[in-house]
């Protein structure tokens, strides 16, 4: 309670002045993070599929995180274009795409090494379906050289993790900037999204998505033994191997899902995007940062031009995609908030307990 | 519902309450930050942490101490602990202030485009002031917190904070002094 000495120390004309000073207040996305940690500390949030809520995970989890003690999130490509037609690096080019470890205190961030990875620029194209897109993992792999019996464990394992999936987990989630959105739209037509979850009937793995009237957001895990049969062959160690097979890797989608009526560009940079892991947050590195990487020329450029561009402009009914690695330790979960704009408007979604299957 | 209350209510599972909380509370809190640290990126950091170490210590929360008091008392602690990596704690948190005869020069009663200018003119000033002065001022002015209060907040005495506020006003005025 102020006293009257306190009173002393009070300027009116001050305050008033500096009430007329800009009212700065945090981006919405920083909102809908913190306020999903509140929600995620106050709820069980369960995955459909038994195995994971186990409660021998939580402590394994700790125990591998505090082995690996270092978390950074980056990116590299989705699709890996066949080692055959990929130079492999030299010794020592390997060794410069493999940074020193640094570690802050705020995320103790280890730095991957960078795939020398190499895809076709992904060419503007029609909304493709999932179909095509798993269509292209199974061409990928019987090219690979790591054609492996564990893949073949894994799967095993997935599928009958799949079987106890007996149904997919839909919540509701609320668009941080509906109002506007729902001006726009339809008014019969809800502001809400779908969040979805589930097992990806041709990856067997678990994926997590998002979708309201203008965008779709996917993302599904990328299996570490396809990501070790793709870098293997590349110039870099089997340390360096094993470490990237080692992450937790998603192929993200975003699909543009507005109609011509209502048509209205998606705009996203992933500068805004936010990751937290263990209370955390960690941040998203750009494909600029990873690009600046020593890495050998065709394999650089490649590697920069596959990845998920770090701003992009989707127009309706086009999408973009691409692979986002999070150096994570297996059982891992994370939550993932996008923000991107629509309809002239920000809007921000979290995907709460993402997690990184084994 | 009291920030006390709304705290124990989410320590209770109310969600709800919490927003609420955050809400009133996020705006003050992050022009504080935003103000001492002088940097967007990093007021942002700050900020997260600071609620989500609120959120972690919910278990242990009690009502002893006023809500406001133990927010901004986390965030001057974790703004204390960014200075210290960054290797540059304020040396005005040191030092007492300097004490000075009261300048009693009024601002004038101005036209609104006037006015903004001040007050463009006031935040820069701001920025102008040592960190310990700037922090007392914004204290002052975005928390509402008693001058007692923001002794416990940024762990000094009363008597220290009444002297950095008092040469805080002053520098204010004295370089607005140039619009009246």
């Amino acid at each position: 309670m102020n006293t009257e000495d306190d009173k002393l120390y009070e300027d009116d004309q001050l305050s008033s002045l500096y009430e007329k000073i800009d009212r700065d207040m945090p981006p919405a996305h920083i909102d809908a993070a913190i306020l999903a940690a509140a929600k995620r500390k106050t709820s069980r949030y369960s995955l459909p599929y038994a195995p994971f809520s186990n409660n021998w995970r939580v402590p394994a989890s700790l125990a591998a995180v505090l082995v690996i003690s270092f978390g950074i999130v980056t990116l590299v490509e989705e699709e890996l274009t066949p080692m055959d037609e990929v130079a492999p690096l030299a010794a020592s080019e390997a060794e410069k795409v493999q940074p020193r470890i640094e570690m802050t205190e705020e995320v103790m961030p280890r730095k991957l090494a960078k795939a020398p990875l190499t895809a076709p620029a992904k060419p503007a194209m029609s909304q493709p379906s999932i179909q095509e897109s798993t269509a292209s993992d199974d061409k990928v792999f019987s090219q690979g050289q790591l054609a492996s019996r564990n893949l073949d464990i894994a799967r095993t394992e997935q599928q009958r993790k799949n079987k106890q999936a007996t149904r997919k987990l839909t919540t509701t989630m609320t668009d941080q900037a509906p109002n506007a959105i729902a001006r726009s739209l339809d008014a019969s037509t809800s502001i809400n999204g779908t969040m979805t979850t589930g097992i990806d009937a041709e990856t067997t793995l678990p994926y997590w998505q998002y979708q309201n009237q203008g965008i779709s957001i996917r993302l599904r895990q990328h299996h570490p033994d396809k990501i070790r049969r793709d870098v293997v062959a590349r110039g870099f160690t089997n340390e360096q191997v094993d470490r990237i097979a080692q992450s937790c890797a998603f192929h993200t989608e975003l699909k543009n899902l507005s109609t011509n009526e209502q048509a209205s560009d998606i705009v996203y940079n992933i500068k805004e995007w936010t990751i937290y892991h263990q209370t955390k947050r960690v941040k998203l590195k750009t494909t600029e940062e990873s690009a600046a990487l020593d890495i050998s020329a065709p394999t650089g450029l490649a590697f920069k031009s596959s990845m998920l561009p770090t701003s992009h402009n989707i127009k309706s009914g086009d999408y973009q995609s691409g692979l986002i690695v999070f150096d994570l330790t297996p059982t891992s979960t994370f939550t993932l908030t996008f923000t991107w704009q629509q309809f002239g408007e920000q809007h921000s979604v979290t995907m709460p307990e993402i997690l990184c299957d084994e | 519902m009291n920030d006390e209350n709304l705290m124990l209510a989410y320590c209770s599972g109310d969600n709800a309450a919490f927003e609420n909380l955050y809400n009133r509370h996020k705006g003050g809190v992050y022009r504080y930050l935003m103000r001492q640290s002088g940097n967007e990126a990093t007021a942002e950091e700050l900020f997260q942490d600071v609620w989500i170490k609120i959120i972690n210590a919910r278990e242990g929360y009690k009502t002893s101490a006023k809500f406001t008091t133990w927010l901004y008392h986390i965030a001057h602690n974790r703004l204390i602990d960014h200075y210290r990596k960054t290797n540059r704690i304020p040396s005005s948190y040191d030092e007492e202030p300097i004490d000075y005869i009261e300048d009693h020069c009024q601002l004038d009663v101005v036209s609104e485009l006037n006015r903004k200018r001040q007050a463009e003119k006031l935040l820069s000033c701001i920025s102008q002031l040592p960190e310990a002065q700037r922090e007392s001022f914004l204290l002052k002015e975005e928390s509402g917190l008693s001058l007692m209060d923001i002794a416990e907040v940024a762990g000094t005495s009363r008597e220290t904070i009444k002297s950095r506020l008092r040469y805080a006003l002053h520098s204010l005025r004295r370089c607005l002094r140039g619009l009246l």
